[in-house]
């Protein structure tokens, strides 16, 4: 009962993930419609005619997409047994749970290391910063803080000299 | 005869001290990567490609070699010892490796893993040693028509069975890398495409960041906010374990031999990988033993017969991706992407840019095999102790190895933007039941497909004829019509009925 519970959940997703395709596939079609047609061999100074065109791989991509999303459409409509009010309350649900609060802290704290302490922190600082933190927010009682600290320390100071030192690698 | 000799020769220049201390290294690290649950090879080789961007060809190869290798057999610990494969390579071995720890025989199942996966990686080598030379030979009739239809072949077959949900999924992972493939500057007239005037998007997405991304993170999210932890068994002890690995190797050679076979056989499928050559090997082990009411309940032959053929696929995996430039495995694209990194460009002309390459890759895999061989029976203690790591400590350097993986590449920060995104895409790909492999596959490949569908309408004037008249055109058409046609409606059904009809 409940894999079928949770077969149709991901047929109900499969339906909304088939649109967003639906929709990016032909924006990728769009823009490779866009793209210019006619070359010439720069050897020769003929031209290539329409057949060496940029756009044309592109365009059979986004074609086959296409199709590949109609049929996962259809297969979701199929299994999904419509979609009703309910569903987007349970989605809503969701964001309550436990799991999805602790899935946007390691989100979040990734976001924090890669695009706000990379480069604009000393490596080994910016490091330490994040995995201190990320291992203080999930950390099991027995772990001391004293003993995640040492852990953070040494690591990223042993990553930093590694890179450093060891593999000549200029430090972000 | 001068294969085998040219394969000596590889092995005797292969025997110096550092090359031995970089395959131990390699292969321990290997094993780490591999006994650690949510960490996979592929992720392992992609992490440290990017480290190896200093270090000789030679060094590299045998480094990543020695993870490869390492990290298949390594899966086999958590699988006996925690009941958790540690790659999805492992994945049979839980059925009856689990259960014979649980009796106290972890040692033993341990012991077996390792005698197996060496006759495993060593049958896939001598495979490798013999049939990439000739599957080169044939290679070389191969035009454009046929490594266009080759690539969309290896992805759609690669969607298809790699694929846990709807087959659909799979062919649309594959798709989706095809397409971000065509981002940056186009191989015939350097058109920019989809680079929207960034200068960063103008050499492509790199897939080196895009593979960690796709392999490391969603597993760094998964484990971290679902709070996983293991529980880990006791080894156990066992004496006089070497004579009864040589009565097991007696009592079970047949499916030893069968097990390599289809390890080797499934490894030459393009992107399926070694996780499918174990659960068929595990299966047919079932179907043809006197006594399948054992297997799941802790038998030998239900650890043997998947860990040889999770082993031998290394070997089948790397005849297409040397002499085809396609991928047998997940491992493999990433493998290939390591090795362009070092300017070698697998496939037809292999043979005539580094004549010996062949051998040496036989050589450094039957290395390898001694070496995790070597390890897995002095170091099984070590990698449990790794093993008791939480994952709340071990997740985290996970992801600053991910970032620096992805920044040692080009010592390019964008390179870590790019492992995010695809990351955060591999997360929602997986939640949804969407396999990475032929994402992966996709994007290796959509430059060959590109290239050889624009030169064949130019050479052709247009015309999608050669496509479907060149005699080995037809053979791929054929094989691409029944994967399609396999999954599809009706045929389906039939396809179905004749495989259930033909197994009883």
């Amino acid at each position: 009962m409940g894999e079928e519970r949770e077969r149709i959940q991901l047929r109900k997703a499969d339906v909304i993930a088939s649109v967003l395709l639906l929709i990016a596939s032909a924006f990728f079609l769009f823009f490779a419609l866009l793209m210019p047609a006619k070359f010439y061999i720069q050897a020769t100074g003929q031209p290539s005619g329409i057949f060496t065109a940029p756009g044309i791989f592109p365009i059979l991509v986004a074609g086959i997409l296409i199709i590949e999303s109609v049929l996962l459409l259809r297969t979701g409509l199929k299994g999904a047994r419509g979609l009703h009010i309910q569903d987007l309350r349970q989605g809503i649900s969701y964001i309550h749970t436990r799991i999805f609060k602790r899935l946007v802290i390691v989100v979040g704290l990734l976001v924090f290391y890669i695009f706000l302490l990379l480069g604009r922190v000393r490596y080994d600082v910016a490091t330490f910063i994040y995995l201190f933190s990320t291992m203080l927010i999930f950390r099991r009682a027995k772990y001391s803080i004293a003993k995640i600290f040492f852990i953070c320390v040494v690591f990223s100071l042993a990553v930093s000299l590694a890179f450093k030192h060891l593999f000549r690698i200029p430090l972000p | 005869m001068s294969g085998i000799v040219t394969l000596f020769s590889e092995l005797i220049q292969l025997l110096t001290l550092q090359n031995m201390l970089l395959l131990l290294v390699g292969c321990s690290m290997g094993i780490v990567i591999g006994a650690l649950p949510g960490l996979t090879a592929a992720m392992g080789i992609a992490l440290l490609t990017g480290l190896t961007f200093g270090i000789e060809r030679g060094s590299a190869i045998i480094l990543l070699m020695g993870i490869y290798n390492g990290a298949i057999y390594g899966g086999s610990i958590s699988s006996v010892l925690v009941g958790i494969p540690g790659t999805p390579a492992a994945a049979a071995t839980v059925l009856d490796g689990h259960p014979l720890a649980l009796k106290g025989e972890g040692k033993r199942a341990l012991r077996l893993a390792t005698c197996a996966s060496f006759i495993g990686t060593l049958f896939g080598m001598i495979c490798l040693a013999a049939f990439t030379p000739l599957l080169q030979r044939i290679a070389l009739d191969f035009e454009s028509p046929e490594f266009f239809l080759l690539a969309v072949f290896g992805v759609l077959i690669c969607g298809s069975l790699t694929s846990e949900d709807l087959p659909v999924k799979g062919w649309i992972a594959g798709f989706i890398g095809l397409a971000a493939s065509c981002v940056g500057l186009e191989g015939m007239h350097a058109y920019p495409r989809y680079t929207f005037g960034s200068i960063s998007l103008m050499a492509g997405l790199a897939f080196i960041p895009a593979m960690i991304g796709l392999f490391g993170v969603p597993s760094i999210i998964n484990i971290l906010s679902q709070g996983q932890e293991k529980e880990i068994l006791e080894i156990g002890k066992g004496r006089g374990e070497f004579f009864l690995e040589i009565k097991m190797l007696k009592k079970y050679l047949l499916s030893i031999l069968r097990s390599g076979v289809i390890g080797v056989f499934i490894g030459t499928i393009p992107g399926v990988g070694e996780d499918v050559a174990a659960w068929m090997s595990y299966d047919v082990a079932k179907r043809r033993s006197k006594h399948p009411e054992e297997f799941g309940k802790g038998c030998y032959e239900g650890v043997i017969a998947p860990e040889v053929a999770n082993n031998a696929c290394i070997g089948g995996a790397l005849i297409p991706l040397l002499s085809l430039a396609v991928p047998g495995s997940a491992p493999c694209a990433v493998l290939l992407g390591a090795l362009m990194l070092h300017n070698v460009r697998p496939g037809p002309m292999l043979s005539f840019e580094f004549p010996n390459f062949i051998y040496e890759m036989s050589a450094i895999l039957l290395l390898a095999a001694f070496a995790t061989r070597f390890l897995g029976l002095l170091a099984i203690r070590g990698a449990v102790k790794v093993l008791k790591i939480p994952f709340f400590i071990f997740m985290p350097m996970i992801a600053v190895i991910c970032v620096m993986g992805s920044y040692a590449l080009e010592i390019n920060i964008f390179h870590v933007y790019v492992m995010f995104g695809f990351g955060i895409l591999g997360f929602f790909l997986s939640t949804m039941k969407y396999p990475a492999a032929p994402l992966v596959l996709g994007m290796i490949l959509g430059p060959l497909a590109d290239i050889n569908f624009r030169r064949t309408l130019f050479i052709y004037e247009g015309s999608m004829v050669p496509f479907v008249t060149r005699p080995i055109a037809i053979i791929i058409d054929l094989m691409i019509l029944y994967t399609l046609l396999s999954q599809i409606g009706g045929f389906g059904k039939v396809y179905a009925f004749i495989k259930g009809t033909l197994g009883k």
